[in-house]
């Protein structure tokens, strides 16, 4: 029962015990009850200005700290925060001007918060809301990440560059600044540290299309910006290209892993489930694709014809170790071309994160049919990419298994 | 407090004993769902044991004392120097009869003041037309309930207009 509607039953019942015991004293009450509440409705005209920013630099895990500024044109009023992502639910009293911080844990990419704020009258029986939608952009976390990949692949992360990769006979020519002592020692003969050779020109080529970003219980693209970021920390500098359906997003020159975090952030879409569109063709007619490459763009106001995997590799300067991270489900033709063409200049490896593996399982019979057809149909592409260039595919938990496959290649 | 001693001091004044329990009310402002279950029956306890004609200096400080105590409950009150000064005046009114009223009306103004009312005005009309009705003294106790219940159900009117979210 509302405060309001107590105080109106109340006075209901006074105005029957008054008719009934013939006493005016409780109807004058209840009348004084009506006019207290009316006098207080037509009182509570909140005016109120909300602004939100965020200090300092938002890094992914860590605590934050959404600042808003709250201005008063009427009268005092009670303010509430509600957002179920703040740590804590403050509520206050404003005169003129508050300025309130709520903390909360910051989510990898562009993070919408949407806070409620509910501006009550001070005798709390009236309120009326207030939304306010700050977006934030939060980089991946280095650190983080460092963590996630375990022993076993921390020759790749952080500080300890892998100095050996092997041991083997000195030879003539080789430095000898690099003869194994202790190894030497022990086997009584000279032996050489062989360092790894450092890719060159390691690019990362990253689908960011409409359906890497669709969020069911994880995006794609997260999964994929934290196995672009591993990448870029065990090389120490990458060159990075985004593209979606239509387009380059961004482009960076080969650079540092913080950098490249800077530039990984990407607005999530919210959806109920993830489109499990398996072209059945890889190849369709040439005139569907050119009427398709030709309209879409024009319908989307983009200034390109070319399609963004056309485009992204375009771009892509000379050899080296081109890395390509994508779903499989866009301009999938497009790709395969491209691959083909640049199998000849560049050592090429393509992670694709599975859609299926994406998606959420639930206990439906025509569901798990349907996926189960698509993970066949699915199966079959995998293996025609694989006849092509290294193709690994993965689920949110193979982040171990990408990085020791790509081991050789680093 | 002011609502508490202006409650017991308007009790003591009409011979009653519920106005003894608006101290446990006044306890209950801390939780207000439960406040106000419990001003409902301290309501409808004081109206059973109350009975006056409408212009009785008592009728009107015991009126003016429950919104005192309801209004208290659920915004709190101020504390300062005329706060002090209306609590010796509203205690000094259980001995001396004169300074009673003028207390309890004291004590109604220091809860409203500061509010600079605008469209809260408007009630005022009601309340006349209410005091106009009543000088009319030979109608019967339950024709008056039932006029006071019409002008009452003429304020809802002003509900209509004003849409906002209730607690």
């Amino acid at each position: 029962m509302k405060r309001e509607e107590i105080l109106l039953f109340l006075s209901a019942l006074l105005f029957i015990q008054g008719y009934l015991f013939e006493n005016t004293f409780p109807a004058i009450l209840a009348f004084s009850i009506i006019a207290y509440l009316t006098y207080i409705r037509l009182e509570f005209l909140p005016r109120i200005e909300v602004e939100s920013f965020v200090e300092g630099k938002a890094v992914e895990g860590e605590k934050l700290k959404l600042n808003f500024r709250i201005k008063n044109l009427g009268k005092k009023v009670k303010v509430e925060i509600l957002n179920e992502k703040f740590i804590e639910k403050p509520e206050f009293i404003v005169e003129k001007e508050k300025e309130v911080s709520c903390t909360f844990i910051a989510e990898k990419g562009v993070q919408r918060l949407v806070s409620r704020l509910r501006i009550k009258d001070l005798r709390e029986l009236y309120f009326s809301e207030l939304i306010n939608e700050a977006k934030i952009e939060v980089s991946p976390s280095v650190e983080k990440i460092r963590e996630e990949a375990e022993i076993r692949i921390r020759s790749f992360l952080g500080t300890e560059t892998p100095e050996v990769k092997s041991l083997r006979k000195f030879q003539f020519g080789d430095d000898v600044r690099r003869i194994d002592w202790k190894a030497t020692a022990r086997l009584q003969e000279l032996i050489v540290k062989e360092l790894p050779k450092e890719a060159e020109n390691v690019y990362i080529i990253l689908d960011a299309s409409k359906e890497m970003r669709k969020s069911v219980k994880m995006a794609k693209i997260d999964y994929a910006t934290t196995i672009a970021l591993l990448i870029a920390k065990s090389v120490k500098k990458a060159g990075l290209i985004v593209y979606d359906e239509f387009g380059i997003l961004k482009k960076l020159e080969p650079s540092t892993a913080e950098r490249i975090a800077e530039a990984l952030k990407f607005e999530k879409i919210e959806a109920k489930s993830l489109s499990l569109k398996i072209p059945e063709k890889i190849k369709a007619s040439e005139k569907s694709y050119d009427f398709i490459k030709k309209v879409l763009p024009m319908i989307k106001k983009r200034k390109s014809l070319s399609s963004g995997i056309v485009e992204a590799t375009g771009n892509i300067p000379g050899s080296g170790l081109l890395v390509f991270i994508t779903d499989l489900t866009s301009n999938t033709s497009e790709l395969l071309k491209a691959l083909l063409e640049l199998r000849n200049k560049a050592k090429i490896f393509l992670i694709s994160p599975n859609p299926i593996l994406f998606h959420e399982f639930e206990d439906d019979m025509e569901k798990i049919l349907r996926l189960y057809k698509a993970y066949v149909e699915r199966e079959k592409m995998i293996k025609k990419f694989s006849k092509i260039v290294s193709t690994i595919d993965v689920g949110p938990s193979d982040l171990l298994q990408v990085m020791e496959e790509m081991k050789c290649s680093l | 407090m002011l609502a508490v001693i202006a409650s017991i001091s308007a009790g003591i004044h009409a011979g009653i004993f519920s106005p003894l329990l608006s101290p446990l009310v006044y306890a209950l402002k801390f939780r207000k769902d439960l406040f106000l279950f419990s001003f409902l029956f301290y309501s409808l306890a004081l109206s059973y044991e109350f009975y006056s004609s409408v212009y009785d200096e008592k009728f009107i400080a015991l009126l003016l004392s429950t919104i005192l105590l309801l209004d208290s409950g659920l915004k709190g009150e101020r504390r300062d120097y005329l706060s002090y000064i209306v609590a010796a005046l509203l205690v000094s009114g259980i001995f001396f009869k004169e300074i009673f009223l003028f207390a309890i009306f004291l004590a109604f103004f220091n809860q409203f003041r500061g509010e600079k009312p605008s469209k809260g005005l408007l009630v005022l009309p009601f309340v006349l037309i209410l005091f106009a009705i009543y000088s009319i003294k030979d109608l019967a106790a339950s024709s008056q309930v039932a006029l006071t219940f019409a002008i009452s159900s003429f304020m809802f009117l002003f509900w209509i207009k004003m849409r906002v979210g209730s607690l």
